[in-house]
């Protein structure tokens, strides 16, 4: 398998693939995934209701000193996060002040105003540089599911699988290129195409973020908030590594299929079935050492890792990734060096 | 004798080793046929025929250059044996294609044609059994780089235009120029719909993409299997003209084909298969010599059959299903009718049967329902 078989390989399908609407739309979605969290920090930041809506701000505590309530002291997450001292504290009894806010220290302790950002923070979430970071992260996780990564699994398992479907796995083969050289050319492609992704989100983020800071005129602050952009570069590479084995996973089950459906399907169900056996492992000693290392679970730690954190988990997380790309791309290019490739099998 | 001057002169167009071989037997042969026609004008026009045909074969072998006898087979297969769970696709099959040639692959649907090319093509992998392509069993995806092949349906991607998928598949395989496609275009009827979308091509256009694929690079050996299927009449002639063309060039062909009658005006050799194993194999000329049948009826059956049982160049001669069935050199209807016209049997009909490799065909397959 000649490095140079590969790269020309790896360039015409991107010549094929370019004319494909599939992967644009998934690139569309991907933006829009990574978008959201930029426009919601805007929102939040510009608007309470949104803020307490996102952030829980709308949780208060409350004190009152009389029967009628008429002398009741109330004080929001959102009042907290900001300090904002609420109206009508300083003309309360010392007393009475000094039992409000011990209550109050209570009740943060509670961790009741946890997920509620400051003013800062929200601002942070709209420009850059963090906001490219935001968004990076947004795409390789959101919520429980991590739908970036969601998208790349189907991207790969269709960039394979068409090739059966449509039966032109027979024809490239038949001219002599290498089984080896095209699932290293896919590869490569899918992981040039993760990694363009990536950059075209960065932009867009950046363009976002100019946008959220031009639309409101009275906004002088500026485009640029304290923040590094080292942690960019960093977050690029490391989710664009950690996608590998995903990419990886998708390729063997749909080589194993011979059927994009099939391989979508294994892949993706895979995911969402570890991502739910997971916590239940997680219930066990013995087993949650097991579930901390599992496919999904060690891409999650790996993009999870802070920048900043210990180099032991950096390492810990780069090898469980290399790993798991390497057991996985070895069974797929077994699988697909040993199997007979028919005709169009449809999907 | 002038007449054996003249074939030596025409047999000299041939390889040296094939001559060595063969042209003692061709002169005989020349001289039997001679002998048997007679002389005056009928014996003058038969050996003018005898010595174009002649002269164009040689001719061809001389264009070919390569000569059938040239080095080693372009494939060769021994014992190629493959088996899907309990069913025998392909059993023990051991072939040779000589380099140069129309070679067809004959046989009904599932006989283990498409297998077979998909085995050589690198796509199936044999259960046991070993081949070689260019003699050399080394390096098979090197060897593939000289093949041009489509296999049982053209599949292209349906997104891509004809022209661009051609460009796609010129690229990946490093065959030719990009100026070269437009010519190919052209050469198998495709130059108004290339920029098409594949998807909206007809089973015929696809095809004919099919056989601009295969051609890409100007391959030494071609694989084409069912090349006609879709096609027109105009579209078929255009394919029987294409691989005429190209053996003429010294290209190598091997045709799958369960259409008789392409292989018998394609192919210069036949290989046919029945259940995955071979039936037989040999150049078309002489397996049509083997099922050389004429039927006739006659005024007189019994009578007919005697007569021409005591004719010298009727080999073989019986009453099948109310019908005398004369085995005998092709073109020779008139002579039976004449000889037994002689005698008083008058021939009230004839058929030659359309193919006589189709019911050579039918009886080496044993595929009577005509399934071929």
């Amino acid at each position: 398998m000649a490095r140079a078989d590969v790269l020309r390989l790896a360039r015409w399908e991107w010549f094929k693939i370019r004319r494909l609407r599939m992967p644009w739309v998934l690139l569309g979605l991907a933006v829009l995934i990574s978008q959201l969290g930029i426009w919601v920090n805007y929102l939040a930041y510009h608007n309470d209701t949104v803020k307490e809506v996102v952030g829980g701000g709308t949780a208060s505590y409350s004190v009152s000193w009389d029967q009628s309530g008429e002398s009741a002291l109330t004080m929001t997450c959102a009042d907290v996060v900001n300090d904002r001292i609420p109206s009508g504290l300083d003309q309360l009894p010392r007393e009475q002040q000094r039992e409000f806010l011990e209550g109050v220290a209570a009740w943060r302790a509670d961790g009741s105003c946890d997920n509620l950002q400051s003013l800062a923070e929200y601002r942070k979430g709209f420009t850059v540089p963090d906001s490219i970071t935001a968004s990076i992260s947004d795409f390789s996780s959101l919520g429980p599911v991590a739908l970036g990564p969601l998208l790349v699994m189907v991207l790969a398992a269709s960039l394979v699988g068409t090739e059966y479907a449509w039966g032109t796995l027979r024809t490239v083969l038949s001219g002599g290129t290498g089984r080896r050289t095209l699932l290293a050319a896919k590869l490569l492609l899918l992981v040039l195409l993760c990694a363009h992704a990536l950059v075209a989100i960065s932009l867009i983020s950046a363009a976002s973020s100019l946008a959220a800071t031009v639309i409101p005129p009275d906004e002088a602050r500026g485009l640029v908030d304290p923040g590094r952009w080292s942690d960019v570069v960093i977050i690029f590479f490391r989710t664009a590594y950690g996608l590998l084995p995903l990419i990886a996973l998708s390729i063997l089950a749909t080589v194993l299929t011979c059927s994009r459906g099939l391989g979508i399907a294994l892949s993706v169900g895979y995911v969402i079935a570890e991502s739910i056996a997971s916590p239940l492992l997680q219930l066990n000693d013995t087993l949650a050492g097991v579930a901390d290392h599992l496919l999904v679970e060690s891409f999650r730690s790996w993009t999870a890792v802070p920048v900043t954190g210990p180099f032991a988990d950096t390492l810990q997380g780069f090898l469980a990734i290399l790993a798991y790309t390497v057991v996985l791309v070895a069974a797929a290019s077994w699988v697909f060096q040993r199997r007979d490739i028919g005709g169009a099998l449809g999907d | 004798m002038f007449a054996d001057r003249v074939y030596r002169v025409l047999l000299a167009a041939y390889p040296r080793e094939f001559r060595r071989e063969y042209e003692d037997l061709m002169i005989q042969f020349c001289r039997d046929r001679m002998r048997y026609d007679g002389g005056g004008i009928r014996g003058l026009l038969v050996w003018t025929q005898l010595v174009a045909d002649l002269a164009t074969s040689a001719l061809r072998e001389h264009e070919r250059g390569s000569g059938m006898t040239k080095g080693r087979p372009v494939i060769e297969t021994e014992s190629l044996t493959k088996i899907y769970g309990n069913i025998v696709a392909v059993d023990g099959l051991s072939m040779s294609v000589p380099r140069g040639h129309a070679f067809g692959l004959l046989g009904p649907n599932g006989s283990g044609k498409t297998t077979t090319m998909g085995m050589l093509l690198g796509l199936v992998r044999p259960t046991s059994g070993t081949f070689s392509l260019f003699g050399s069993s080394d390096g098979l995806e090197e060897s593939l780089r000289r093949i041009g092949a489509i296999i049982e349906y053209p599949s292209f991607y349906p997104y891509l235009t004809g022209r661009e998928n051609l460009r796609y598949f010129q690229g990946i395989f490093e065959r030719g120029a990009p100026q070269d496609i437009d010519g190919l275009l052209e050469k198998v009827g495709l130059a108004d719909r290339g920029d098409d979308r594949f998807s909206t091509y007809s089973l015929g256009m696809k095809q004919r993409l099919g056989l601009a694929f295969a051609l890409l690079g100007d391959p030494e050996v071609l694989f084409l299997d069912e090349p006609t299927n879709g096609m027109d009449p105009a579209g078929m002639a255009d394919v029987r003209y294409l691989v005429r063309e190209l053996c003429a060039d010294g290209r190598t062909v091997l045709l799958a084909s369960h259409i008789l009658n392409e292989v018998e005006q394609m192919c210069d050799s036949v290989l046919i298969m029945s259940n995955g194993t071979l039936v037989t194999q040999g150049s078309v000329s002489d397996i049509l010599r083997a099922g050389d049948h004429l039927r006739i009826s006659t005024t007189d059956d019994r009578k007919a059959v005697e007569i021409l049982s005591a004719t010298a160049w009727v080999e073989d001669v019986e009453i099948e299903d109310g019908e005398v069935v004369v085995s005998a050199p092709r073109g020779s209807a008139a002579e039976i009718s004449t000889a037994l016209g002689r005698s008083g049997v008058y021939v009230i009909g004839t058929n030659s049967g359309r193919g006589a490799l189709e019911r050579y065909f039918l009886e080496v397959t044993g595929d009577e329902e005509g399934g071929a």
